[in-house]
C-alpha cells in the first residue's frame, strides 16, 4: 500500500513529475464529502494549473501516473456504478465519467490531508527549479536571442540551453515542452537531436571527456590517453560510468591542434595531455588558461591584435584603432564605395572556396530591396583548422567590426555568426562581445549616431562538421538538419529564409577593417599578382612549432614550415606536407621552395584551401593518415546523397583494411573510381572533395596503397 | 505562356518549355534517364544521382530530375563518365541494403553492369522488422533513404510529421520521435507512406503476414 510519504519520495527523487502533486492537491480542495467528478476535476485543474507557469496540466501523465502508480485512489463509473482501484485506473476510458474518491488509507492519518499536503506543497511546489529555470529561458527567448526571429531558428540554441539546465541531456517532457513552446513537431525536433552530435536524447555522464582522435593528436599520443582512461573507468569509449560521472566520446579533431594532444571536458579545454595528468582531466581542472594562442609572421594584419590586447575590453580594441574603419565606413563610405575597395583589395574567401568577396558582395547588394542577411561561418571543424579559432578568441570585436561593414554595404540590418559547437570559449567571447558594443551604441538602432540599423546574433553549432558547408550551416541556423541545398539557387540570391545573403568565413571580415583604413590597393599590393594579401595558416603535425602563421601570399612554403613553424624535429626527415586540410593534397620535400600563392601551387598540384598546413615527418605511416581522413568525412557525411552517404563510408573501409596490412591488387583502383564518382555526383563540397587526399597520394606514391 | 527552350540532348535537338527538367526534355524525344528517389508528387530531393547527366560547361554531373533546361544546352546522358557514375552508385547501394524486392532498381543493375558485390564486406543498413501496429510492417534493412515516407509524411502531403530521420551519415535512417511504435507517434495510418515506398521497405501488415506463411510452407 502506498503511502503519501513515498509518493513524495518519489517526486524529490525524480521518479514521478511534480505535477502529480498539483492533481492531488487540486482533488483535495475541491472535494465535497471526499468525493469529485472526473470531468470537474479535470476542468478545474486545467483552469488552475493554466496560470503556474512551467506545469502542462494540459498533459494527463501526472494525473494518470497519480491514480495508477499510487493506490491512493478508487473510481466508480457514474453510468453502472462499477468501482476501479489500483491498476485498473491505468487504462481507464477517460470519456466516462467517474466519481473519485481517496481510499480510507490515505485519510486515516493524525494530520488531516489538507495539512500534510499543504506543507508538502510549500516544499515542493508543482514546478521544479529546472522547470522554472527554463520557463524563464522559454519566456524570454526573444530578449535573450533577438526579436524578429522566426520561432523554429531558436531550436539549436533551446536545445542547448535545456541541455545545460537538465543534467546534460533533453528527457521527453523537456522535448515535448519545447516542441509546445515553439509549435514544432516532436518528430522535427528529434531529428534535429539527432543529427548533432552534442544533443542527447539519453543520459549522459556529468562529465563528457573528448579527447582529440585527430592526426595532430594521435600523433602525440592522444589514444595512449584515451585507452588509460577508459581502462581506469572500466568503459569503452562512447560508455558512461556505471556512476553516471563520466562519458567518453569519441571525437575527431578539435581544432586544437596547436596544443596537441587536446581534450574536452564538457565544455573545458584541456592542452598537451599527458598520461601523467589525467587526473586534471578527470577533475576538469586544467592547469592553463582556455584561450592560449601560439601565432607569429612577419605581417600581421588579421593576428595584429591576437596576444596584444585584452580581447574581453572593448576600450583595448578602439584604443589600438579599431572601430576606425566603422567609422569611416559610416561617415564617408557609401555602401558601393565599400565594395568598390574590396574588390579593388582582390580579397578572396578564406574558408576554402576562394571566391572574390567583393564580388559576392556586389551580387547580393544587388538583389531588389528587401530582408538580406549576412553570416560570419564560425563552424571551423576541419581535420587541422584552427586559424579562425585564434581569431575568434583574441580579436572578437575586428570579427564583428567586419561583419558590420560587410552589412552596411550589402544592406543588411540583420547578421549572424555561427560558432562551431566545441568552441565554447569563443561563443562566450562573442556574446560578451555583442553585449558590450550593443551597451555602447555600436550594434542595435541608430548605430554609432547615424542611420546604420544593425543586429548581431551569436549561435552554437553543436557537432556537425558539414554545417561549414554554407547551406548546411543556413539549414542549422533555420533550426533544421544540417542538410546541404541543392544549388543553384546560391545563397546571393536564396540564402537564409531564402534571402539573399552573404555568407563570410572569419579571417575573410577580419581583414576588412584593414582594407577600409588602407584602401584596396593596399591590401592586393601585399601579396602577389594573382594572390592577393596575405593568409593565415595552421600549421600542425611533426612540427616544432605549431601555431597559426600570417604570411603575405608569395613567401616560400620553406619559410612557413621552417623559419616560422620551426621545422622537423632534430633527427628526423620531413616526409610530406598536407596542404588545406583533410580534403587536400600532398606537398614533398621538394616543394618547399615554391612560393606560396594559387597560381605556384596550381602547377604543383597543392591546396591553399583554409590554410591547413598538417606535417608530417618520416616517421608517419601515411596509409594511417588516409585511413583517418576517411574515417573523419565517413563519419562527417550527412546522409543526404547516396554517392556520399554509402561512398564515404566504403572508401574508409578500404583505406582502414589497408592500414591493417590487408589491402587487395584492384584497391587503388576502385578507390580512385570511387574518388571520381563522388567528386562529380555528391551536392556538396564534402563528399565531392572527400576522396581528393587519397587520389593525391596515389598519384604522388604509386605504390603506398598496394 | 511560357517562353520555350532549345537545346540539344545526346546531340538531338529538343525544344520544351522554360522551367522543364533535363529529365522531362529528355523523357519527350524518347530519352529514359533512370531514377530512384525522384517522384513526380513530390518535391525532388535529388539525393539518389542516378539521374545525373554530363552538362557542358559544369564541372560535375548534373542531377537531371531537378536542373531546368537551359538555351542552347548541350546535355550527354550517356557518356562513360555518366555510365560510370550511375553504375558506382548502384553498386554502393548494392552494397548497402536488401533489394530484394525493389525489381527497378534490379533492372538499373542489369543495364548498368553493376557489380553488386564490389563493396561487400562493409557496414550495411541492419534493423529487425518493425512490426508495431495493425497495418503496416516496417522493414528498414530494405530502406534506400530515398525519403518519399517523410516527405508525404510531412509538407508534400499529409503534414502528420510521424516520420523524421535519425542519425546522420550511413547510419542515418527513418525513424519516429525517439522511435517509438507507430501507435505512439503522430501517424494517422493513411497509408500514403507504404503506397509510395519503392522497395520492399514499408508494407501492409495482410500482405506481410501470408508472404511469412508462403516462406513457411
Amino acid at each position: 500500500m502506498s503511502s503519501l510519504n513515498q509518493f513524495a519520495n518519489d517526486i524529490r527523487e525524480n521518479q514521478i513529475s511534480r505535477a502529480a502533486l498539483f492533481w492531488l492537491r487540486v482533488f483535495v480542495q475541491h472535494a465535497q464529502n471526499n468525493v469529485l467528478r472526473s470531468d470537474l476535476w479535470i476542468k478545474t485543474g486545467m483552469e488552475e494549473g493554466a496560470v503556474i507557469s512551467g506545469l502542462n496540466a494540459a498533459d494527463p501523465a501526472a494525473r494518470v501516473a497519480l491514480l495508477s502508480n499510487y493506490d491512493f485512489f478508487k473510481a466508480v463509473r457514474l453510468k453502472d456504478q462499477k468501482s476501479f482501484s489500483g491498476k485498473e485506473l491505468d487504462s481507464l476510458d477517460w470519456n466516462r465519467k467517474y466519481d473519485l474518491s481517496l481510499l480510507p488509507h490515505v485519510l486515516e492519518s493524525d494530520d488531516a490531508i489538507e495539512t500534510r499536503l499543504e506543507a508538502l506543497w510549500q516544499e515542493i511546489g508543482a514546478v521544479s527549479p529546472q522547470d522554472r529555470a527554463f520557463e524563464a529561458v522559454l519566456e524570454n527567448r526573444a530578449s535573450i536571442w533577438g526579436e524578429n526571429i522566426p520561432g523554429r531558428s531558436l531550436l539549436p540554441e533551446i536545445l542547448h540551453e535545456a541541455q545545460s539546465i537538465y543534467d546534460g541531456w533533453l528527457s521527453t517532457p523537456v522535448l515535448k515542452r519545447i516542441s509546445r513552446a515553439l509549435k514544432l513537431p516532436l518528430s522535427d525536433i528529434y531529428g534535429v537531436t539527432e543529427f548533432f552530435t552534442m544533443y542527447y536524447t539519453q543520459p549522459v555522464g556529468k562529465k563528457i571527456i573528448r579527447i582529440c582522435e585527430d592526426s595532430a593528436c594521435t600523433m602525440r599520443g592522444s589514444q595512449e590517453i584515451q585507452k588509460s582512461l577508459c581502462k581506469n573507468l572500466k568503459i569503452n569509449p562512447g560508455e558512461t560510468t556505471e556512476d553516471g560521472e563520466y562519458t567518453i566520446e569519441p571525437i575527431r579533431c578539435l581544432g586544437l591542434c596547436d596544443h596537441a594532444p587536446a581534450a574536452l571536458v564538457n565544455n573545458t579545454r584541456h592542452f598537451e595531455l599527458s598520461l601523467d595528468k589525467t587526473d586534471a582531466l578527470l577533475a576538469n581542472t586544467p592547469d592553463h588558461p582556455q584561450t592560449r594562442n601560439k601565432i607569429g609572421g612577419m605581417v600581421k594584419i588579421a593576428l595584429s591584435n591576437i596576444n596584444t590586447i585584452d580581447p574581453g575590453s572593448f576600450e583595448d580594441y578602439q584604443e589600438q584603432g579599431g572601430l576606425a574603419a566603422l567609422k569611416k565606413t559610416l561617415q564617408q563610405l557609401t555602401p558601393e564605395d565599400v565594395i568598390e575597395s574590396v574588390k579593388a583589395s582582390k580579397l578572396v574567401g578564406r574558408g576554402g572556396a576562394a571566391f572574390p568577396t567583393g564580388m559576392k558582395w556586389q551580387f547580393t547588394a544587388g538583389n531588389p530591396p528587401g530582408p538580406r542577411y549576412v553570416i560570419c561561418n564560425a563552424d571551423e571543424s576541419e581535420v587541422g583548422a584552427f586559424k579562425d579559432r585564434v581569431l575568434l578568441d583574441g580579436d572578437p570585436f575586428r570579427i564583428i567590426e567586419g561583419l558590420l561593414i560587410a552589412c552596411y554595404a550589402v544592406g543588411a540590418e540583420q547578421g549572424f555568426i555561427y560558432i562551431r559547437g566545441e568552441h565554447r570559449p569563443s561563443y562566450e567571447r562573442f556574446v560578451h562581445a555583442a553585449a558590450v558594443m550593443k551597451e555602447a551604441g555600436w550594434l542595435g538602432t541608430g548605430i554609432g549616431g547615424t542611420d546604420f540599423n544593425c543586429h548581431i546574433a551569436v549561435r552554437r553549432g553543436a557537432g556537425a562538421y558539414i554545417c561549414g558547408e554554407e547551406t548546411a550551416l543556413m539549414e542549422a541556423l533555420e533550426g533544421k538538419r544540417g542538410f546541404p541545398r541543392l544549388r543553384p539557387p546560391f545563397p546571393t540570391t536564396h540564402g537564409l529564409w531564402g534571402k539573399p545573403t552573404v555568407i563570410n568565413n572569419v579571417e575573410t571580415l577580419a581583414k576588412i577593417p584593414s582594407i577600409i583604413i588602407h584602401g584596396g590597393a593596399w591590401y592586393a599590393a601585399l601579396g602577389t599578382a594573382e594572390s592577393a594579401g596575405t593568409k593565415l595558416f595552421s600549421v600542425s603535425g611533426s612540427i616544432q612549432r605549431p601555431g597559426v602563421y600570417e604570411v603575405p601570399f608569395g613567401v616560400p612554403l620553406r619559410h612557413l614550415i621552417y623559419d616560422l613553424a620551426g621545422g622537423i624535429a632534430p633527427g628526423r626527415e620531413l616526409q610530406a606536407i598536407l596542404t588545406g586540410g583533410a580534403a587536400g593534397t600532398f606537398l614533398k620535400p621538394e616543394h618547399l621552395d615554391t612560393p606560396i600563392s594559387y597560381e605556384a601551387f596550381k602547377p604543383i598540384q597543392g591546396t591553399i584551401g583554409a590554410g591547413t598546413m598538417i606535417v608530417f615527418d618520416d616517421q608517419v605511416d601515411l596509409r594511417h593518415i588516409l585511413a583517418d581522413i576517411s574515417g573523419f568525412f565517413a563519419h562527417e557525411s550527412c546522409g543526404k546523397c547516396y554517392p556520399c552517404q554509402i561512398g564515404s563510408q566504403r572508401q574508409a573501409e578500404i583505406l582502414e583494411r589497408i592500414k591493417q596490412g590487408r589491402g587487395l591488387a584492384e584497391d587503388s583502383e576502385t578507390l580512385l573510381e570511387l574518388a571520381q564518382v563522388m567528386a562529380d555526383t555528391s551536392i556538396c563540397g564534402l563528399g565531392q572533395s572527400a576522396g581528393w587526399a587519397t587520389v593525391d597520394a596515389i598519384k604522388r606514391w604509386p605504390n603506398l596503397l598496394k | 505562356m511560357k517562353n520555350s527552350v532549345t537545346l540539344t540532348i545526346d546531340s538531338q535537338n529538343v525544344t520544351v518549355p522554360e522551367g522543364t527538367s533535363i529529365a522531362d526534355a529528355a523523357e519527350s524525344i524518347g530519352i529514359k534517364i533512370p531514377t530512384i528517389c525522384y517522384h513526380p508528387s513530390l518535391t525532388p530531393p535529388a539525393i539518389c544521382r542516378v539521374c545525373t547527366v554530363e552538362v557542358e560547361g559544369q564541372r560535375t554531373l548534373q542531377p537531371a530530375c531537378v536542373v531546368p533546361v537551359g538555351e542552347g544546352m548541350h546535355v550527354k546522358t550517356d557518356t562513360d563518365r555518366v555510365k560510370t557514375a550511375r553504375k558506382v552508385i548502384l553498386e554502393l547501394l548494392a552494397s548497402t541494403v536488401n533489394l530484394e524486392e525493389a525489381p527497378e532498381i534490379q533492372e538499373q543493375i542489369d543495364e548498368t553492369g553493376a557489380d553488386t558485390e564490389r563493396f561487400e564486406g562493409g557496414v550495411k543498413r541492419h534493423f529487425e522488422v518493425k512490426e508495431d501496429n495493425p497495418f503496416y510492417i516496417r522493414d528498414y534493412a530494405q530502406c534506400i533513404m530515398c525519403w518519399r515516407c517523410i516527405q508525404v509524411c510531412a509538407d508534400d502531403v499529409q503534414n502528420t510529421y510521424a516520420l523524421t530521420w535519425g542519425k546522420r551519415g550511413l547510419e542515418s535512417h527513418v525513424a519516429t520521435f525517439l522511435d517509438e511504435a507507430m501507435p505512439n507517434t503522430t501517424c494517422v495510418f493513411c497509408g500514403n507512406c507504404v503506397g509510395i515506398c519503392p522497395t520492399g521497405a514499408l508494407k501492409g501488415l495482410i500482405e506481410y503476414r501470408s508472404e511469412q506463411k508462403k516462406e513457411q510452407e
